[in-house]
C-alpha cells in the first residue's frame, strides 16, 4: 500500500490488531471514517488516472465560439434558425417567447491546429496548441436547461439536490495518496466576463449520503489556505506541537479507561491537522516556481485568487498526490454581451487552462492525471436579444475536452448537426462522461455503489451510462 | 488485508445461528430483496419472465409443471438450480448484473428451501404487536432491559456495570438538553444518584432546553433553512415555525398531534394561526426564481419533496423511488406513488418562488417564544449592527474609506466653504440626478393640468427632507394629502421644507401642475421637474417612475394605491436641456450632507450622517457600492418586520380550482398521463371511499393506531437520538431494502406503549432513560469490541461525538459565554471572511437578500448554534465540518466522522478560541490555587475529577506555556490581543483551557 492519509491509523491498527487488544471496531471506525484507505474491492481494474483535475467553466460556455466549428452557421448568418433543427423541445423562460431565433455564427475564428488538425477557435489561442494532447468531444448534452439544476446534475448526477459529488465519490472510492491533504480540494475564481456570475453552491462538492468528510475542502486565497488552519496569534509550531502532544498523552489516558477505538482515530486524525498546517500553506507559497512558470501560466499566476493562481495550484497538489482537484470558474453565462464577455471569460481561463496540460506534460504528470475542462451546458445556435447580442443556454448538445490519464490525444469526438444543435454522431451523455471518469480511475461504474435509501446508489444514476471508448487510449 | 475485510462484513451481517431455524424476514427477504427483486419485485412494469419473489402467491406458483420453490425439496425447486447453474446463460441473477450471490446466500436460501420455506409478509407493515416481555434474570425491572437483556443472555454477554454518577449526570443533560451541566447539578446527583435520578429526569424535561434539543432533532428531519436553497438562495423567514416546534415540544404536545398540525393544520375546522402555521413543515422545501425556470418543473419537485419528506420522517419508505418508475423493492408503484402526490397537488404554492423572502401562501405572526418589545429589540439590534458595518466598512474593503475622505476633505479644503447645508438645498452628486426629468403627461407636453403622485418610503425619520419644484407654469404641491406650497413659476424654483410632514413607512407626493395656455392649442410646452433631497444622503428625482393623471381622481392626494387613471409620467426633456436650462444653478445649493459630516470624527457622526457618508463613498468605489446596497436592502427587509412587529412564515393552503394530477411518464413534468386521485399506497388501503381525500385523511391515517409504520419510526429515531444507532439501523428506511431490526420485539413493544401513551414523547423517553440499558457504562473491554464491535446487542452504553451543535454550545457553556435566550430570528455568530460572497451573486445590480454574510455583534454570536443562520448554499462551516447535513433535503441520519477539519475547527475557530480564554478567565477567578482552578475547569467540561495521571501532564503544560510566554512578552500581547488584562498566567491558562476543549472526552458522550 503506498504512503495513505491514514497510514497512521493503519500501521497502529495492524500493531494493536495483532497485539490482540484491538478488534473490528478498530477497522470499523476505521472504514466507516471518510478520506480512510478508500474501498477494499476498488480499483476494479488498473487505473490510468490516479487522479483528476476538473475545471469546471460554470455557466454554459459557448461551444459555438469555441469548439464546434459550424461553417453553415457563419454562411447563414442572421437567418432564421430552420424549425426542422430547432424542433420542439423545451427551451427555457428566457427565449422561449422570442419571436425570432436568428442564426448566430462563430464570434471565434476557427482554424485546424497541431498535428491532429483539430478544430479550434481563435478565442482559444493558447489551448489550440495543446490539440494533439486533448480530445475534444462535441456531443456532450444533458435534460438540464438552467444553471442550478445543470451544474448540480452534472457534478452530482441528479438535477435534484442531495446526491455526492464526483470528487465525493472518488474520495470515498479510492481515498487518499497524501497523508498530509484532504482528497478532495475545491478551488473557485470569479471571472471577468460576467461579475458575479451565476451562484455555485456547497452542495456541488457535497459529499451527499456519503460519509460527510468526503466533501470537498476549499482551498482558498484568503489568509486562511483552508478554514481554521492558521494557529492563534502568538503561538509558535514548536509550542503547538507541544501542545498536540499534551493531547495526546490526555487522550491516551482516556483510552485506557474506555477502551473507545475512536480515540486512536481522533488523536491520528489531531496528527494529520498538524501536518496540514504545513502542507497547505506549502502549497500556495509560490516563492519556489521559477519565473518560467509564470511565463507559461501567464503573470496573473502570482494574484491569489484567479483561475490561473488556481491553476498552478492544481498542479502543485498533484505533485503531491491529492486524488480530486476541482476549480469552479464562474461568468460563462453569455446571454448578452456575448463578444465583449465571452472574450474576457478566456482570457481569464486559455492560456492557464493549456498551461496546465503542458506543465503536468513536462512534469510526467499528465499520462496519470485526468484533465477535465468543461462547463453544464453550451449556448443556443440563435440570438438571444439582437443579433449577436448573446446565447441563451443549451443543453441538447455542447462540447468539453479531456486530457491525461486514460485519454486518447488529438481527437475529436462526436458530432453535431450544421448549427451545433442537435447531437449528429455518437453522442456522450453527461452521465457518460462520468462513467469514463471513474473508468480512468479503475472503477467500473455500475459495480461502484452506496447503499442509502435502499438503493445501490451510484454516480451514475439508474438510467443506463456508458463509458465512452473512443475517446480512452 | 483480506482478513480484516472478512472481519468487517461480519460486523455488518446479522448472526446466523446454526442451532435456531432461519426467520425469513432477517435472514431471506435482505437477500432476496438486494439480489432478485429488481427483476423479480414489486415493479410490475420491468418484471422479468413475469415471476415476482416479494409475494407469496408469486414465489411458490407454478410455473407450468415445475416451481421456483418447492418446500422442503432444494432439488425440485427451480430457484436453486438458477442460482448454482454453470450455464452462464441460466444463471441467476444474471452475470451482467455484477451483483452475484455470494456462496453464503445460496446456502441459505438452499438450508430455508430445506426447513420449509416459510414466507411472512414484510415485517414493517405487519400490525405492530405487543410483546410478552421475555423472562430474565433479577436486576431487570424495565421492560427494555428484558429484551435487551434477553439477547445478550442468549449471546451469553452480560449488561456492563452503571456507569459512574458523574458520568450519568452529563449523559443526561447532553442528550436531554444537549448543554454539559454545572458543577452544582454534578454535586447535587452525586450526592444522592440513585434517588434523585429520576427527579433529573423531570427536573431537565422541564427545560426550555429539553424542547430545543427535540427540535434540533426535528430541524433535520424537516431540512429547515433560512435560505430558499436553489439558485441565488436568498433568504425566507421560517424561524418562526422552527418556534413553533420548540412550542409544541415545551408544552408537551402528544405526537400524533404534531404530526398531524405539521401534515393538516390549516384543514382543521377553524384552523388557528397556530395550527395553521405548524404545515410550515411542508413548505420548507427549497424553491428556486432563477431566470429561466420552467414553472411547473419545479412546482412538481416540490411536491415530490413533501411526499419525500412526508414518507422518510413518518413511514420509513423510500417513496421517492416510485415517482419515475414502480419501486424496485417495495411494494409501491408509480400510481402509488401519484395518488399520494395527489394528497398534496392541491396548493397554491407556485413553481417559480418570490425574491428576497417568503413565497404565497403564507401569513404574518407574531413571535411565539419572545415578547413583542424583545423582537423589536432584535430587530433593532441587528439594523444596528448592518449600520455599524455601513459605517466602519473597514474589515471588508480595508482602508479605502479613509482615502476616500481625506481625498475629499483636501479637495474642499480649496474652496471657502460658503453655505450652510441647513439653509440651502444640498448639492446634488451628478450620480443623484442621472434621470432627473422634466416630466409630463404626454412626452409631448401638452395637456392643461397634469396630477402627480410619487411615493416614497422611510425606514426613520431624517432630521431634514427638503424639495425643490418647478413647473411650468405653475405647481401646487402636497404632501400626505396636505397642502404644503406652491410653485408659481418655473424661473424661480421653489423650495419646501418636508420634514414636519413626514412619517416613517410611506409618504405620499402628490403635485398638480398647471398650464397657462388656457386653449392647450398653443406651442408652449408644459412640464413639472422636481428633486427631494433627504439629509441621510439620498435624492428622489422626478422621473418615469413617477405617475401621472390627466384629471383629477378623488383622493388622489393621499397615501394609498394609485386611483384608476394614474400612469408612468412621460419624460419630457432631461434636466438641463433647452428652454429650462439648469433648474439647479438658479438655486443657492449648499454643500452636500455628507461633506459636512466627514469633518467630524466617524464615531461623532449621526446614524443619518454615516448614511450620507455611505452612500457618497458608495458612489466613488465600486466595492462600496456593492456593499452598500446589500447592506441597504438587508436594512429594508430589517425594518419590514421591525414595522409590522411580525414576521411571516410560509403554510399550506387549499387552492379552490382543484388540479388534476396526473401519472407523470418517468415522472417528467410534462408527460401527463392517466388522472388519478388522492389515496393510500394500495398496501395500506383499508378500503375504498367514495370522499375525496385530503391531507387531513393523510395525517388521521398516519397517526392512526393500527398505522404500522408511524410509530415504529419515531420510537427508533428516538432511539438513535439516545442509543447513538436505531434498533433499525437504517432510520430512512424500513422497507425491503432497510436493515432487520437488531431487536424486533423491543422496538415493537415500544411503538406499542408509545402509542398507549397518547403519543407521549416524555413517556418514551423516559422508558428509555430510566432502563438499565441505558445507564450502563460505556467503557468497553477488547473482547467485547470483539463480540459486538457496532455496540448492537448493548451490552454496554453506546460512546460517540456530540452532535455539531453540542460541540460548540457545550464549548460556549463551559467558557460561561452562552447566551440562552429561546427562540426569534436566526443569528450570525462570525465566520471567515467571503465565504457566502464567493459562491453568491453579491455585486449583481439586482439586490438579493443573503448574499453576504454580515456578522453579528454581542450577544447573538453566543446563541445556542440552532439558532444560527441557516444558508443551504453555503452552511456554517463548523456546524459542516461535525457532520451536520445542508438541510436541503430530508435527513434523519448524520454520519459521524472524525477528520482532520474538526480538530482545526476545535484548535484555531476564533470562537472555540475565544472560550479558552474566557474558560481561563473563569477559572482563574474561581481561586487563586492552580490545582483548584485546574480541577474547576476539568470539572466544567468533563462533569468529574481529574486523575492524578491527568493533573501532572496539566501541571507540566502550564508550567512549559508559562515558561514560553514569560519568555517572549510579545507573545501575550499577540495571543491575548484586545484582552483588558493580558497576562502570561492567564495565555498559559488559556492554552490549558484549549487542552480541554480539545479533549475527546469533552467532545464526546459517554
Amino acid at each position: 500500500m503506498t504512503d495513505s492519509i491514514f497510514s497512521l491509523n493503519r500501521r497502529s491498527f495492524l500493531t494493536t490488531a495483532a497485539s490482540g487488544s484491538l478488534g473490528g471496531m478498530a477497522l470499523g471506525s476505521l472504514m466507516a471514517k471518510p478520506n480512510a484507505l478508500g474501498q477494499p474491492n476498488l480499483p476494479h481494474f488498473p487505473a490510468k488516472a490516479k487522479r483528476v483535475i476538473y475545471l469546471f467553466m460554470s455557466g454554459g460556455p459557448s461551444h459555438i465560439d469555441l469548439l464546434d466549428y459550424k461553417p453553415t452557421m457563419i454562411e447563414r448568418h442572421g437567418e432564421e434558425l430552420p424549425d426542422s433543427v430547432r424542433g420542439t423541445q423545451r427551451v427555457t423562460g428566457m427565449t422561449a417567447k422570442q419571436s425570432s431565433f436568428p442564426v448566430c455564427g462563430s464570434l471565434g475564428k476557427f482554424a485546424q491546429h497541431g498535428q491532429s488538425g483539430t478544430w479550434m477557435s481563435d478565442l482559444l489561442p493558447y489551448t489550440s496548441k495543446i490539440v494533439d494532447d486533448i480530445a475534444v468531444v462535441n456531443s456532450m448534452h444533458t435534460e438540464a436547461i438552467n444553471h442550478d439544476p445543470g451544474i448540480t446534475y452534472i457534478n452530482t448526477g441528479s438535477q435534484i439536490p442531495g446526491q455526492p459529488s464526483a470528487g465525493a465519490w472518488a474520495s470515498y472510492g479510492l481515498g487518499s495518496e497524501n497523508r498530509n491533504m484532504p482528497s478532495y480540494v475545491v478551488l473557485l475564481s470569479q471571472g471577468n466576463g460576467k461579475n458575479p456570475g451565476q451562484p455555485i453552491f456547497s452542495r456541488l462538492w457535497g459529499s451527499g449520503f456519503l460519509p460527510s468528510s468526503h466533501q470537498g475542502v476549499l482551498l482558498r486565497s484568503a489568509d486562511d489556505p483552508v478554514l481554521y488552519l492558521k494557529d492563534p496569534p502568538g503561538i509558535s509550531r514548536q509550542n503547538r506541537r507541544a501542545q498536540l502532544d499534551d493531547l495526546a498523552s490526555l487522550n491516551r489516558l482516556k483510552y485506557q479507561s474506555s477502551g473507545d477505538p475512536e480515540i486512536e482515530t481522533r488523536i491520528a486524525q489531531y496528527e494529520m491537522a498538524f501536518r496540514m498546517q504545513a502542507a497547505a500553506p506549502e502549497i500556495a507559497d509560490l516563492s519556489d516556481e521559477p519565473e518560467s512558470t509564470f511565463a507559461l501560466y501567464g503573470e496573473e499566476a502570482r494574484q491569489p485568487g484567479t483561475y490561473a493562481y488556481n491553476c498552478l495550484l492544481s498542479r502543485r497538489m498533484a505533485e503531491r498526490d491529492v486524488r480530486f482537484i476541482q476549480l469552479f470558474h464562474r461568468g460563462w453565462d453569455q446571454h448578452g454581451s456575448l463578444q465583449r464577455d465571452l472574450s474576457a471569460q478566456c482570457k481569464d481561463t486559455d492560456q492557464a487552462s493549456a498551461a496546465l496540460v503542458t506543465d503536468l506534460k513536462q512534469r510526467g504528470l499528465l499520462k496519470d492525471t485526468l484533465v477535465i475542462w468543461g462547463g453544464e451546458f453550451g449556448r443556443t445556435a440563435y440570438s438571444q436579444g439582437g443579433l449577436g447580442n448573446g446565447r441563451d443556454h443549451h443543453g441538447r448538445s455542447f462540447s468539453m475536452w479531456m486530457a491525461g490519464g486514460g485519454i486518447k490525444g488529438g481527437i475529436t469526438y462526436g458530432a453535431t448537426d450544421d448549427y451545433a444543435y442537435n447531437i449528429a454522431k455518437d453522442p456522450v451523455h453527461i452521465r457518460d462522461l462520468n462513467a469514463t471518469m471513474l473508468h480512468c480511475l479503475g472503477i467500473d461504474h455500475e459495480r461502484f455503489t452506496y447503499r442509502f435509501q435502499g438503493l445501490e446508489q451510484r454516480l451514475t444514476g439508474v438510467e443506463h451510462a456508458h463509458v465512452v471508448k473512443g475517446v480512452l487510449s | 488485508m483480506r482478513i480484516y475485510y472478512v472481519l468487517l462484513l461480519l460486523g455488518f451481517a446479522s448472526i446466523v445461528h446454526a442451532a435456531e431455524p432461519l426467520n425469513f424476514n432477517r435472514d431471506i427477504r435482505p437477500i432476496l430483496s438486494s439480489k432478485c427483486f429488481s427483476c423479480h419485485g414489486p415493479d410490475g412494469q420491468d418484471r422479468d419472465a413475469d415471476y415476482r419473489l416479494d409475494t407469496k402467491e408469486g414465489a411458490f406458483a407454478d410455473l407450468g409443471g415445475y416451481a421456483a420453490i418447492v418446500p422442503g425439496n432444494p432439488d425440485e425447486s427451480e430457484l436453486i438450480y438458477r442460482i448454482t447453474t454453470d450455464d452462464a446463460s441460466e444463471l441467476m441473477p444474471p452475470p451482467k448484473h455484477k451483483n452475484p450471490l455470494t456462496e453464503e446466500e445460496k446456502k441459505l436460501l438452499n438450508r430455508w428451501i430445506e426447513e420449509g420455506a416459510a414466507f411472512a409478509g414484510h415485517w414493517a407493515y405487519e400490525p405492530i404487536a405487543r410483546p410478552e416481555l421475555p423472562q430474565v434474570e433479577a436486576g431487570s425491572e424495565h421492560a427494555i432491559d428484558h429484551f435487551i437483556g434477553a439477547t445478550l443472555h442468549k449471546e451469553q454477554l452480560a449488561f456492563s456495570p452503571e456507569a459512574s454518577p458523574e458520568t450519568l449526570i452529563r449523559r443526561l443533560h447532553l442528550d436531554l438538553t444537549g448543554l454539559p451541566p454545572t458543577p452544582e447539578e454534578v454535586a447535587a446527583f452525586t450526592a444522592d444518584p440513585e434517588g434523585s435520578y429520576e427527579s433529573t429526569i423531570d427536573r431537565l424535561m422541564a427545560s426550555p432546553h429539553f424542547a430545543e434539543r427535540l427540535a434540533l432533532e426535528w430541524l433535520d428531519v424537516a431540512r429547515f433553512a433560512d435560505t430558499n436553497g436553489y439558485s441565488i438562495d436568498d433568504h425566507r423567514d421560517m424561524w418562526a415555525w422552527r418556534d413553533w416546534v420548540i412550542h409544541a415540544f415545551q408544552s408537551g404536545m402528544p405526537y400524533d398531534e404534531f404530526i398531524r398540525l405539521q401534515i393538516a393544520g390549516d384543514l382543521l375546522p377553524d384552523a388557528s394561526d397556530y395550527q395553521r402555521m405548524a404545515t410550515g413543515f411542508l413548505r420548507n422545501s427549497m424553491n428556486t426564481h432563477e431566470g429561466g425556470t420552467i414553472a411547473e418543473e419545479y412546482r412538481v419537485a416540490y411536491v415530490a419533496d413533501k411526499i419525500d419528506v412526508v414518507s422518510t420522517a413518518f413511514m420509513g419508505l423510500t417513496m421517492k423511488c416510485a415517482q419515475c418508475h414502480d419501486h424496485k423493492y417495495d411494494p409501491l408503484s408509480m400510481r402509488d406513488y401519484y395518488r399520494f402526490f395527489a394528497f398534496f397537488n392541491t396548493s397554491t404554492e407556485p413553481g417559480k418562488g418570490a425574491v428576497n423572502g417568503n413565497t404565497a401562501p403564507f401569513m404574518q405572526v407574531a413571535p411565539l417564544l419572545q415578547t413583542a418589545d424583545e423582537f423589536r429589540q432584535v430587530s433593532l439590534d441587528r439594523i444596528a449592527t448592518l449600520e455599524q458595518r455601513m459605517a466602519y466598512p473597514e474589515p471588508l474593503l480595508g482602508d479605502a474609506q479613509s482615502r476616500w475622505e481625506a481625498d475629499v476633505l483636501a479637495k474642499r479644503g480649496a474652496q471657502a466653504v460658503k453655505k450652510s447645508v441647513a439653509e440651502h438645498f444640498p448639492n446634488p452628486s451628478k450620480h443623484d440626478i442621472r434621470d432627473l426629468s422634466w416630466i409630463w403627461s404626454d412626452v409631448s407636453g401638452k395637456g392643461l393640468q397634469a396630477w402627480f403622485r410619487k411615493r416614497f418610503d422611510l425606514d426613520r425619520l431624517p432630521t431634514r427632507a427638503q424639495i425643490l419644484v418647478s413647473c411650468d407654469n405653475e405647481a401646487v404641491i402636497y404632501l400626505n394629502g396636505k397642502k404644503i406650497g406652491e410653485n408659481p413659476d418655473w424661473r424661480s424654483p421653489t423650495i419646501l421644507d418636508l420634514t414636519p410632514h413626514l412619517k416613517t413607512g410611506g409618504n405620499q407626493l402628490a403635485i398638480v401642475g398647471k398650464d397657462w395656455d388656457e386653449t392647450g392649442q398653443g406651442q408652449g410646452v408644459a412640464a413639472l421637474l422636481a428633486l427631494i433631497a433627504i439629509s441621510d444622503g439620498t435624492f428622489i428625482a422626478s422621473d418615469k417612475t413617477w405617475k401621472v393623471a390627466k384629471k383629477e381622481l378623488p383622493g388622489w392626494q393621499n397615501l394609498g394605491g394609485d386611483p384608476k387613471g394614474f400612469e408612468a409620467a412621460q419624460v419630457v426633456k432631461k434636466h438641463g436641456s433647452a428652454p429650462w436650462g439648469n433648474v439647479l444653478s438658479r438655486v443657492e445649493l449648499g454643500e452636500p450632507a455628507y461633506i459636512q459630516a466627514l469633518s467630524k470624527a466617524r464615531s461623532d457622526r449621526s446614524v443619518e450622517e454615516q448614511y450620507a457618508v455611505a452612500a457618497a463613498f458608495a458612489k466613488a468605489n465600486g466595492d462600496m457600492k456593492k456593499l452598500y446596497d446589500s447592506l441597504k436592502g438587508e436594512i429594508k427587509v430589517q425594518r419590514r418586520s421591525l414595522r409590522s412587529g411580525k414576521t411571516s412564515v410560509m403554510v399550506m393552503d387549499e387552492s379552490s380550482q382543484p388540479r388534476d394530477t396526473p401519472i407523470l411518464d418517468r415522472g417528467a413534468y410534462d408527460q401527463p398521463g392517466e388522472i388519478v386521485t388522492a389515496a393510500l399506497p394500495e398496501v395500506f388501503d383499508t378500503g375504498s371511499s367514495d370522499q375525496r381525500l385530503t391531507r387531513l385523511d393523510l395525517a388521521e391515517w398516519l397517526v392512526d393506531p393500527s398505522n404500522p409504520l408511524t410509530a415504529r419510526v419515531t420510537v427508533n429515531r428516538y432511539w438513535q437520538m439516545l442509543f447513538g444507532t436505531g434498533i433499525v439501523k437504517t432510520t430512512e428506511d424500513f422497507g425491503s431494502q432497510g436493515e432487520w431490526p437488531s431487536h424486533p420485539e423491543l422496538l415493537d413493544w415500544l411503538a406499542s406503549d408509545f402509542i398507549a401513551s397518547g403519543w407521549d414523547v416524555r413517556h418514551l423517553l423516559k422508558r428509555m432513560l430510566l432502563s438499565r440499558t441505558y445507564r450502563q457504562s460505556s467503557d468497553v473491554s477488547s473482547d467485547l469490541l470483539d463480540r459486538d464491535p457496532y455496540n448492537r446487542l448493548l451490552a454496554r452504553a453506546p460512546r460517540y461525538r456530540l452532535p455539531a451543535e453540542s460541540v460548540r454550545d457545550n464549548a460556549l457553556v463551559i467558557a460561561g459565554l452562552m447566551d440562552d435566550t429561546l427562540g426569534g430570528p436566526s443569528v450570525y455568530p462570525p465566520q471567515p471572511k467571503g465565504l457566502w460572497k464567493e459562491v453568491s451573486h453579491f455585486g449583481h445590480p439586482s439586490f438579493f437578500t443573503s448574499q453576504h454574510f454580515y456578522a453579528d455583534q454581542g450577544a447573538p454570536v453566543y446563541r445556542r448554534s440552532m439558532y444560527t443562520f441557516w444558508k443551504r448554499t453555503s452552511p456554517p462551516p463548523v456546524m459542516t465540518a461535525f457532520d451536520a447535513p445542508n438541510r436541503e433535503t430530508c435527513a434523519v441520519r448524520r454520519s459521524l466522522t472524525n477528520t482532520p477539519l474538526q480538530a482545526l475547527a476545535l484548535m484555531n475557530e476564533p470562537q472555540f478560541v475565544e472560550a479558552s480564554k474566557a474558560l481561563a478567565q473563569r477559572m482563574l477567578d474561581h481561586s487563586s490555587e492552580f490545582s483548584e482552578q485546574l480541577a474547576f475547569g476539568f470539572q466544567l467540561a468533563t462533569a468529574r475529577d481529574l486523575s492524578a495521571e491527568e493533573y501532572a501532564v496539566f501541571e507540566k503544560a502550564y508550567q512549559r506555556q508559562l515558561a514560553y510566554f514569560k519568555e517572549a512578552p510579545d507573545r501575550v500581547d499577540e495571543f491575548l490581543a484586545g484582552h483588558a488584562q493580558p497576562s502570561a498566567e492567564l495565555a498559559a491558562m488559556s492554552s490549558l483551557t484549549s487542552l480541554i476543549l480539545n479533549l475527546d472526552e469533552t467532545i464526546t458522550r459517554e
